[in-house]
């Protein structure tokens, strides 16, 4: 709680300098509701920088935002999971380095929607404090709290295979493609997502177990290597379906099987972006 | 009109008798989701009534329906219609009004919407007042009352725990309950009776909606008025998914084999793609638009057709927003805006 | 309104394709005619100049297009751009092959209103379908009730105009003064060269009392409108049919709509009146 201060203060003061010595023409933060829940903000003068705040609500990821304002020299408040996210967009073109002002905070989690626990994903964060940064509030960044997030999907994978095709079942019935958890997520930035292309036709619109499957599945594996982990698909998704389940899973098997994580450094390819003579190849050497 | 009054297990007999012509829908819990589901053993009916995560459009308007079946040389098409009976028990006011909405669209006299018509012809609504807000219930700050018809078939005023309180306006469901009752009153007008289901006056802001009206079609040139609305959406359409007074549509043609079918599905006024032209050019390029269009059209354009706003005040695009846009500070946004 | 010719608006009644002719030399435009399979759906099937039909090919989807033909003549006729998934289905089609059609949607253009006045066509592109439908049905019927013509036309290059035999018929009718023009000087051509609302603006029409009909790409629309008015011809007078993505072409889909009037079942023809104050989504 604390913490909350300090970084409110330290992000204001860092805002006040990036716009007079920077020259950022927006800055992209969160603001303070009634209920001290933050939602996302777009300040746009040096005199709206009090509104910046930072405490453990912030769960939107504020580099999705960034499509928006291309072209606009830009500050951003960024923990590790926005911090990654930039990183990510970065390699992959979709914005240049010298157009943003990274103004840095080592998160101290994000409490989840009964606001006493940490989300899971949170709970065995490995890189709470952003890989590049302008800024950096001085505080001390979240320790492992535990592998909840792993252990679940550990134990989804130890059940027998209808077990697992009748969870997966169970939540590809709850999709409504809303397609929310790709409007949420920083990396599905496609001018013309596959699901709107008819030429060819990958799926149709009706919402059936299967076309569910289709989306999920392919939305999901169209991050492998490029996601962080941050969770805002699974937040914003209005039915509740596991996607830190699937997301997990995939973001575990990259790390297995390529030993990649994505968003760390700049420069770096995805693992399948790239191909790299040492990759493991368990799959086609027979060895799980 | 009639008010009853109905002793519980005669008003669960009333319902026994109504399922053999009707299906009978109330409220459920499934996981953290409360969904309309048919009533099987009448253990479930807890007199809770929860307001459902999704409105009941559903009923009415499908996520998909299909128009008709066709041979894709074209030679043969059939059509497909969904005629089903059915009562949904336990609607919220903000909800049941939500029809009356829908059908100024979909029976509207120029073109009549067959599908539409045939399963709204075939929905009852029995709606329950509240007795109590939700967090992000507004509908009284737009004038509406969560304790009145709304254009629902019925209403439950009131549950003790042995009876309720039932107003019915529709001689079908008046024929099922007749004989079950303890007391009917003839009643001549709603207000008579509404009172009856009223909870406690809250200190509600009202929203300037009718002055915002007057106000909006001067703000269709402020670009920057709609760029601030729109600068946090991430264009995700949940709102409009959620949102008992949204109906947009697409059509498309789904093949399998020989055949096909032309289905319609959910669409948004928030997706780019909705209006995007083959050409590529796109009348609303940008989110600002688009949301200029959403603010316009629950709010200027549906009073100016219909006399009625285009909204209920659920709230339930405020539960789930990603971004937490508020529409109640949009209105205020808008309405403060110089 | 003349009704729509099916109980179900969203059910297309069987025609049959009866010829297939390409119109731009570069083969991206293609006139096609149809005939109901029922015989008598014709008679039924009353439309006036403005109004569209849904083309409908089964699997994959349908499609907007303003008909071509007069409305005295027995089969529809519309020209169809070959620009995405329907359309280039459409462009496959041969003759005698089965579509669905369900029509005539939308309004007209207000000929009763056009009555005792001159009258200046104005068109870009292939936009140009609804307004040679028009020009066709008033030279038939309307010639002694109209005061001059005039048709002024253009087209990225000759290849790409429209209807070129009617073209050269009336340009030699001396009851219409024509000016058809293309983008850009090419070899071969001795017509006028320039974009329309230049030439619009160029043009010696005769401003009292006058109507105009502009149909086009919504550039040449929002071009053209500030050198009509600025000639003096009044906001009530100026005509226009719009175009927008549509799907259910009756307006439930709420998709097409400028301000609270639907381009599909309150249009596509407007008066520039109609428009002001509304949101410019065309």
């Amino acid at each position: 709680m604390n913490n909350d201060k300090l970084i409110t203060e330290e992000i204001r003061e860092f805002g006040r300098k990036a716009f007079k010595e920077e020259n950022v023409e927006i800055i992209i933060g969160y603001e303070s509701l009634n209920d001290n829940s933050l939602k996302p903000a777009v300040i746009y003068n040096e005199n709206e920088v009090n509104k910046l705040t930072w405490n453990q609500t912030a769960s939107f990821n504020l580099a999705t935002l960034l499509r928006k304002f291309k072209g606009k020299k830009t500050g951003i408040i960024a923990n590790g999971c926005i911090g990654r996210s930039l990183v990510v967009l970065i390699n992959e073109g979709q914005i240049k380095r010298e157009n943003l002002v990274i103004i840095g905070v080592p998160c101290q989690g994000i409490l989840n929607e009964n606001n006493e626990e940490l989300y899971e994903n949170c709970m065995s964060c490995k890189y709470p404090s952003p890989p590049i940064f302008d800024y950096i509030a001085q505080v001390e960044p979240l320790k492992v709290q535990g592998d909840t997030l792993g252990e679940r999907i550990e134990k989804i994978e130890a059940m027998s295979e209808s077990e697992k095709l009748s969870y997966f079942k169970e939540q590809m019935n709850k999709c409504i493609r809303c397609y929310a958890c790709r409007q949420a997520c920083p990396m599905c930035y496609c001018e013309t997502c596959f699901v709107d292309i008819n030429s060819p036709k990958w799926l149709s619109k009706e919402v059936t177990n299967e076309d569910n499957t289709i989306w999920n599945i392919t939305r999901i594996y169209h991050l492998a290597g490029r996601c962080v982990e941050c969770g805002a698909c699974s937040r914003a998704c209005p039915e509740g379906l596991d996607l830190m389940y699937l997301i997990g899973k995939m973001n575990r098997d990259t790390k297995r099987l390529f030993g990649f994580e994505a968003g760390l450094k700049i420069g770096t390819k995805g693992n399948l972006e790239t191909f790299n003579p040492n990759d493991p190849d368990f799959f086609w050497k027979g060895e799980s | 009109m009639k008010l009853l009054r109905i002793k519980k297990d005669n008003f669960e007999e009333a319902l026994r008798s109504l399922q053999n012509e009707f299906k009978i829908y109330i409220p459920k819990k499934e996981d953290d989701n409360v969904v309309f589901s048919e009533l099987g053993n009448f253990k479930d009916m807890d007199y809770k009534f929860e307001r459902t995560s999704h409105p009941i459009k559903e009923f009415v308007l499908p996520q998909n329906e299909t128009l008709f079946y066709f041979l894709k040389d074209g030679s043969r098409e059939k059509e497909s219609f969904d005629t089903s009976k059915r009562i949904l028990l336990g609607v919220r006011p903000c909800d049941a009004k939500t029809l009356k909405l829908l059908d100024f669209n979909f029976l509207d006299s120029s073109y009549i919407d067959p599908y539409y018509e045939k399963r709204r012809k075939n929905t009852f609504v029995i709606s329950i007042a509240c007795n109590e807000f939700g967090e992000n219930c507004f509908c009284d700050s737009l004038g509406d009352s969560p304790y009145k018809l709304n254009g629902a078939d019925a209403i439950i005023y009131s549950i003790s725990n042995e009876e309720l309180n039932l107003l019915i306006d529709n001689e079908v469901i008046f024929s099922f309950f007749k004989k079950y009752s303890e007391k009917i009153e003839e009643v001549n007008s709603e207000e008579e009776v509404s009172e009856k289901g009223k909870i406690a006056e809250r200190a509600t802001k009202p929203l300037p909606v009718k002055e915002l009206k007057e106000k909006l079609p001067s703000l269709i040139g402020s670009t920057d008025l709609w760029k601030n609305i729109s600068a946090t959406c991430i264009e995700c359409g949940v709102c409009t998914y959620l949102c008992p007074a949204c109906y947009c549509f697409d059509i498309n043609d789904i093949t399998f084999g020989k055949g096909g079918k032309r289905l319609r599905s959910y669409d948004s006024c928030m997706f780019k793609e909705y209006t995007l032209e083959a050409s590529g050019h796109n009348p609303r390029p940008t989110g600002a638009e688009r949301w200029r269009q959403r603010l316009l059209h629950k709010f200027l354009y549906y009073p100016d057709l219909y006399n009625e706003l285009g909204c209920s005040g659920c709230g339930r695009c405020i539960d789930k927003c990603p971004s937490k846009i508020d529409i109640r500070e949009v209105i205020n946004y808008a309405f403060n805006y110089k | 309104m003349p009704s729509i010719i099916n109980d179900n608006p969203y059910l297309p009644v069987q025609a049959k394709v009866e010829s297939t002719d390409f119109e731009s030399d570069d083969k991206t435009l293609k006139t096609l005619t149809f005939s109901f399979l029922t015989p008598s759906v014709r008679e039924k099937f009353n439309f006036l100049p403005g109004q569209f039909i849904e083309l409908s090919i089964a699997g994959k989807g349908e499609s907007p297009f303003g008909i071509a033909s007069n409305p005295t003549e027995e089969l529809i006729k519309i020209t169809v751009n070959r620009t995405g998934y329907v359309t280039n289905a459409i462009h496959n089609l041969y003759k005698g092959d089965i579509v669905g059609i369900r029509g005539p949607l939308g309004n007209w253009y207000p000929i009763s209103k056009f009555v005792g006045s001159n009258l200046a066509i104005i068109s870009g592109g292939f936009a140009f379908t609804t307004l040679a439908s028009l020009l066709d049905y008033l030279l038939e019927n309307y010639s002694d009730k109209l005061g001059k013509i005039y048709l002024i036309y253009g087209a990225r290059n000759p290849g790409m105009l429209l209807y070129r035999d009617k073209l050269k018929e009336w340009s030699n009718n001396p009851r219409l003064e024509t000016y058809i023009t293309v983008d850009n000087k090419v070899n071969d051509w001795d017509g006028l060269v320039g974009f329309v609302p230049d030439i619009v603006e160029k043009a010696d029409i005769d401003i009292q009392n006058t109507y105009t009909v502009i149909c086009g790409p919504p550039i040449m629309i929002k071009l053209t409108i500030p050198k009509l008015l600025n000639k003096g011809i009044g906001k009530d007078h100026i005509y226009t049919s719009l175009e927008r993505r549509m799907k259910c072409g009756i307006g439930k889909c709420g998709r097409c709509n400028i301000g609270k009037n639907f381009v599909c079942k309150d249009g596509p023809v407007f008066s520039y009146a109609d428009l002001e104050g509304l949101p410019e989504e065309y």
